[in-house]
């Protein structure tokens, strides 16, 4: 391993680095060998070594995703990453336990005082591997299940078995077979029928290393009637080569169970975070995932909720703040399977400086249905001239008496505004309601003071951009973004499968402004005219809710 | 104690716009800076609002001798009472004239203190109505869609609502007809009192017929050059900026 300083500190709280001495190390690059030395240390059983290998050759047959996806991936050298980096496969129970090297790792980031006060269990990733994993007593003696993935699969392979990739196939995504194929870490979690832990779970992952790549696989299990809630926190220093982060979270809520899944992912901005997450709900079950994305380079996240059994929610909120040459690709997956299944969609995104935000939603509501019910909420705020947002919504609802919604609003701010409202206020400790005025439910919350001066500076003009990837969702997603910025036009090509739609700002330092509800009596300007809405069902509100005749399918390209 | 300019200098990128100006406006008192165009006048009250955009080479700018310039944020220096309205106030689509006000004075507050929601609207209802603004005004987004004389307003009204120490208004009657440059007047008028310095920004005698001012000061290129009671304003309007830079020139 090569020396590096001592520590490195720059301004992040997570960006600090010690050298430590790892006592296995898979080598740089991914092969058949890769494997069979992961599976070795890890002392995994055939049916997981074949599992992996299958999952190689999968991953190895499947293109790069740039088709659809940002192309900063093809900056990803498989070659050159290092697959697995461990100082031994067994987590510790008692911090005392843990090498020094790594206890002081999470010290600083407060890892043990946080369990101390309030949480009901903790793990601790140190790279490949968990360093630390302890429940308390209490939740123990209920029959929780809270350890390493390793450990899950060598203690309770019934349950392990069982579940395993059950809810994502290994070759769901190039990245879900990665993951499959050199998966190591994460958590698993199983709760009896019936019991309700109190307090959070809470996993901690830390990279460590340089040109490393983290794939921890998570499998979290919810038995009827029975209630969990997990956090997960990220962080790595910033190391001027770009570290892999792709993590496989599979959920499985029984009967009746609830599961609420929290991230807060701060990686340094060299990470490519490449993560599948999906929850499958049985009846009455609720799964819900709350996503904060502040950090990483490239960030590729849509939590998803297969909502199985009759009357099982979803339910996803996506925060995300893109600053400087950051990309977060976030959104949801809901798959209605049933009927009177109901998922709720809000997406809220910040883009800054040279940041970029993306949402890609998908719903799914089929013909043999009734009586499901989606909400989607989707809110983005562009500071100044240079940041972007883009809204990609797959929506297909077929069959009868079934409820879709899909709002979104666009806000921009710039320098200017931010003095002005600061000469009059502090948006240090106010927290404001930004309400588009196109659609009054949906609220943004944002703190002016957070936004950095020296990211708002050049004012000459830009465009926000907005696109679509239907020309009809289009009508419904940007409905107040047309009006807002002005203008609509179509472009001859780029995306995949069906048309998109860019929306200017007019040039010119002119202010934004926005037409007051527009009535559809109300004359459009020709190029509009062209691509009308189907008049479908109600008369109210044609944009937001479809009657039992109506139907709206988006052939938004491929997502996911 | 007053709002004391000293020796001030100030530049955007790199040109050199405030150079070296002196003023001092003392509690209770209106002053008004009159000037041509180009001649810093803006300038001068985005400086001490704090704009980014323009960086403060030499000189202070005290509150009653709290140092403006030691608080970098525009937040800071309005709590510290300085009120700077506009010559261009932005449109912040989104958020609403109530909610607006409404957080700046619960900025004000000490933490853990609740302002009054009834107090509150009881108090910003008896301003606008004292402004002249439709009520309806509340729930609308701020400046967003205003005309001209609607903006001047709103800026006087959140001047009224917070109650500043010192207040700077910038050209505050352009865009305003007649009427509405005399319900801004009394809006204004209404502000003066012995706790309250202000200073009144301006191309146009016509805005100090209603704001009386106590003092007027001349601006040519980045100083005042010279100070005088109201009739200078009445002299500068009958004979032009030009006679100004005659007389500096004779007395030089």
């Amino acid at each position: 391993m090569e020396t590096k300083p001592n520590l490195n500190i720059d301004r992040s709280v997570g960006d600090f680095h010690y050298d430590v001495d790892y006592e296995f190390d898979a080598g740089i690059g991914l092969s058949e060998k890769t494997i069979d030395y992961i599976c070795d240390v890890k002392k995994d059983p055939d049916w997981i070594r074949a599992f992996r290998k299958e999952a190689l050759r999968k991953f190895n047959a499947m293109p790069m995703p740039t088709n659809w996806a940002s192309h900063d991936l093809d900056n990803i050298v498989f070659e050159n990453i290092r697959y697995y980096l461990s100082q031994g496969t067994q987590p510790k129970r008692s911090w005392d336990d843990v090498p020094e090297d790594v206890k002081r790792t999470f010290e600083r980031l407060g890892i043990p005082e946080q369990e101390r006060k309030f949480l009901a269990g903790v793990e601790a990733q140190f790279d490949s591997e968990a360093a630390y994993s302890n429940i308390k007593a209490a939740v123990g003696e209920q029959g929780v299940i809270f350890v390493g993935s390793t450990e899950g699969l060598q203690k309770h392979p019934e349950i392990f078995k069982k579940w395993f990739g059950k809810v994502i196939p290994t070759g769901d995504n190039k990245f879900s077979a990665l993951n499959s194929a050199v998966f190591s870490g994460g958590s698993f979690i199983y709760i009896p029928p019936g019991v309700k832990v109190k307090h959070p779970l809470q996993a901690y992952f830390r990279i460590n290393a340089e040109n490393f790549g983290q794939f921890e696989r998570t499998l979290i299990i919810a038995d009827e009637g029975s209630e969990v809630m997990y956090m997960e926190g990220c962080t790595a220093p910033k190391f001027e080569t770009s570290t892999l982060h792709s993590a496989v979270v599979e959920l499985v809520a029984l009967k009746g169970a609830k599961i609420q899944y929290i991230t807060v992912q701060n990686w340094s901005a060299n990470v490519f975070n490449l993560v599948t997450k999906r929850g499958l709900a049985h009846e009455e079950a609720e799964i819900k995932w709350i996503d904060c994305n502040i950090g990483s380079r490239l960030t590729m996240k849509y939590p998803g909720v297969i909502m199985k059994g009759r009357k099982a929610r979803g339910e996803v909120i996506s925060i995300a703040l893109a600053g400087d040459g950051q990309h977060q690709d976030t959104g949801a997956k809901m798959v209605h399977a049933a009927d009177e299944t109901t998922s709720n969609i809000v997406s809220k995104s910040i883009s800054l400086g040279s940041g970029r935000s993306t949402y890609r939603g998908l719903v799914q509501i089929g013909r043999h249905l009734k009586g499901c019910k989606n909400n989607t909420e989707c809110d983005a705020l562009l500071i100044n001239t240079e940041s972007r947002t883009d809204t990609y919504p797959a929506i297909t609802v077929r069959g009868k008496e079934n409820a879709c919604q899909h709002e979104a609003s666009v806000s921009k701010i710039s320098a200017e505004q931010i003095f002005y409202m600061q000469q009059r206020t502090s948006c240090n400790n106010s927290r404001w309601n930004i309400r588009s005025s196109s659609s009054a439910s949906s609220t943004l919350r944002w703190k002016a003071r957070s936004v950095e001066r020296s990211k708002v500076e050049n004012e000459h003009h830009t465009y926000g951009k907005y696109r679509c990837g239907d020309i009809r969702m289009a009508r419904l997603v940007c409905r107040g973004a047309i009006n807002r910025l002005g203008g609509i036009r179509e472009l001859p090509h780029p995306v995949p499968q069906g048309r998109i739609l860019e929306v200017r700002q007019p040039q010119g330092p002119r202010p934004l402004r926005v037409r007051r509800s527009p009535t559809r009596r109300q004359r459009r300007p020709p190029h509009q005219r062209l691509h009308r809405t189907r008049r479908v069902g109600r008369k109210a509100c044609p944009w937001q809710q479809h009657s039992p005749s109506s139907r709206i399918v988006a052939t938004g390209g491929r997502h996911f | 104690m007053s709002l004391k300019i000293e020796n001030l200098h100030a530049k955007i990128v790199d040109r050199q716009i405030l150079k070296g100006l002196n003023l001092e406006v003392p509690k209770g008192e209106v002053h008004a800076i009159m000037g041509k165009n180009g001649s810093g006048k803006s300038t001068l009250a985005k400086v001490m609002a704090g704009h980014p955009d323009y960086e403060v080479t030499g000189g202070s700018v005290t509150l009653d001798g709290l140092n403006l310039f030691e608080m970098e944020e525009p937040d800071q220096r309005s709590r510290a009472g300085l009120f700077v309205a506009f010559q261009y106030p932005m449109e912040v689509p989104g958020v609403t004239i109530a909610n607006f006000i409404r957080a700046a004075l619960q900025a004000r507050l000490p933490e853990g203190e609740e302002l009054d929601a009834v107090e509150y609207y009881h108090h910003l209802y008896e301003k606008m109505d004292l402004l002249k603004i439709d009520r309806k005004f509340t729930s609308r987004a701020v400046n967003e869609g205003f005309s001209g004389g609607e903006k001047k307003r709103c800026e006087i009204l959140q001047m009224a609502m917070l109650n500043p120490v010192y207040a700077v208004l910038d050209e505050t009657d352009s865009g305003l007809d007649i009427d509405a440059l005399r319900i801004v007047s009394e809006g204004v008028n209404a502000m003066r009192s012995p706790e309250r310095g202000l200073l009144v920004i301006t191309h146009y005698q016509r805005l100090l017929d209603y704001i009386v001012p106590d003092v007027v000061h001349v601006m040519v290129d980045g100083r005042i050059v010279m100070s005088g009671d109201k009739t200078l304003a009445h002299k500068l309007e009958a004979e032009g900026y030009d006679w100004v830079e005659k007389e500096i020139l004779q007395k030089a």
